[in-house]
């Protein structure tokens, strides 16, 4: 599965946003400063914003001109997203609406425990988000910081579980250590412009350099 | 939570023994057996201009919040509380002539409704906005359309709806200035206390204004205790 960016062009405010070509076919994040465009981008994907010129394919097909609720997309915005339902009836409203049970894919992101829990933290809210997106079956995943309002130990159940996503993501941030945690491909963008994209060779470096930043986790094995 | 509900309740019966001492030693006398007959017609028909106006304000609010035409087109429906309401009635004068509805309960739940319509849709633009874009972005990029999206938004508001329904019937039920032009009959409340003020005075209707003054005192602290009870999701 792939998504395709090509000559995009995007205005909002008094942002000009500019993408010559972007081709998201694994674990893609987007990194960029505060303002630099990046939410515009992925908005503009969803069809929330009409870009002035371009093209979005996914799958080598054209959806540039497809109302928000057709696109084959999932989308995280960067709200958490509190729906008016427990857990179960919002996974069931969705697994209804797309025709899909949401029994495996709660089963194989391994968040049985949020089903019957009342008052979810912030962190479970995103995780349920994600579970919810992908009852839709998206071709292709959209984040928009999805990490943005969490503490570390949320944003490391939700790091950990995108990881695991087996569809392409598209994931905005402003943090270079969750760029280089998640990606494969880090692309850049500064000033409404995609300066270059960037594979990821650090991976496991960030990897072990959080373990080692992990004062919850550290402080916590050496009380016991 | 308990210190503000104390707080509220203490302002209101202050309020009300400031305001009732002074008119009860200088003008007391019971309310007469007609003004019970003028609240009943008033409630009845605030009850069905909140009917109207919630239906109303929950999709004005919707569109006033969400939709770029609805920024622009929201100074219409908040004109009525800019203008005093005896303007209000002569500007629907011409409409209530023309249907011949003059003096008629029709044209009170009309006048009602126009002037509580704004209450109402204030209330939900700011239940709705509190909810924010994002949610109605992430419904859509779900496949929800339409009445749907406004669904969540129902579920998610709901005691922002019953404080827009009861905010609207209070102001239904205080309206006089668009009734004194367009509906003197049938008789509603505050009619009643106008007419009887400038045939008689202040003894006869000061019990009555009293009255009106303790049920809506006692109204005011459940909304405060509503808004502070428990919050929309």
């Amino acid at each position: 599965m792939v998504l395709e960016i090509r000559d995009l062009l995007v205005y909002r405010g008094g942002l000009r946003l500019e993408v010559g070509e972007l081709v998201v076919r694994t674990k893609t994040v987007l990194l960029g400063r505060n303002g630099t465009g990046k939410s515009t981008l992925l908005k503009s994907l969803t069809g929330l914003i009409k870009p002035v010129r371009g093209e979005i394919l996914v799958n080598g097909r054209d959806i540039t001109g497809l109302p928000v609720e057709d696109r084959p997309l999932g989308y995280i915005p960067q709200r958490i997203v509190k729906l008016p339902m427990n857990p179960r009836s919002q996974l069931e409203y969705f697994s209804k609406l797309h025709g899909r049970d949401y029994r495996p894919i709660i089963s194989s992101l391994r968040l049985e425990r949020l089903l019957e829990k009342r008052g979810l933290s912030v962190g479970e809210l995103q995780l349920l988000a994600i579970a919810t997106t992908l009852l839709k079956d998206p071709e292709i995943l959209l984040m928009d910081e999805p990490c943005a309002n969490l503490d570390w130990p949320n944003k490391k159940l939700v790091l950990q579980l995108v990881r695991t996503l087996e569809i392409p993501v598209l994931y905005v941030t402003h943090d270079p250590l969750e760029a280089l945690f998640i990606a494969h491909e880090v692309a850049l963008l500064e000033d409404g412009r995609l300066v270059g994209i960037y594979p990821n060779k650090e991976k496991e470096i960030v990897e072990e350099a959080l373990k080692h930043y992990d004062l919850y986790e550290r402080l916590k094995a050496s009380r016991a | 939570m308990d210190r503000i509900l104390i707080a509220a309740l203490v302002i209101s019966l202050s309020y009300f023994i400031v305001l009732s001492l002074p008119a009860v030693l200088v003008f007391g006398s019971a309310p007469r057996p007609d003004f019970m007959g003028a609240v009943t017609t008033t409630a009845i028909y605030s009850t069905l201009a909140t009917l109207l106006v919630l239906p109303a304000s929950l999709l004005l609010g919707y569109a006033f919040t969400f939709r770029p035409t609805g920024r622009y087109i929201s100074p219409l429906i908040l004109f009525s509380t800019a203008i005093p309401h005896t303007a209000i009635g002569v500007l629907l004068a011409p409409i209530i002539f023309s249907l011949n509805i003059t003096d008629t309960g029709l044209a009170i739940v009309l006048g009602m409704f126009i002037v509580s319509t704004p209450i109402g849709v204030g209330v939900i633009r700011a239940a709705y906005a509190a909810q924010g874009i994002e949610l109605e972005e992430y419904l859509r990029s779900m496949g929800v359309r339409g009445f749907r999206l406004q669904w969540f938004y129902l579920k998610a508001s709901p005691t922002s709806i019953l404080l827009a329904a009861l905010l609207s019937w209070f102001r239904s039920f205080s309206e006089l200035g668009v009734f004194l032009i367009i509906a003197q009959r049938p008789q509603t409340v505050g009619i009643y206390i106008f007419e009887e003020f400038l045939k008689s005075g202040p003894g006869v209707v000061v019990s009555a204004s009293l009255l009106l003054l303790a049920v809506a005192l006692s109204l005011a602290f459940a909304v405060v205790v509503l808004e502070h009870g428990p919050r929309d999701s």
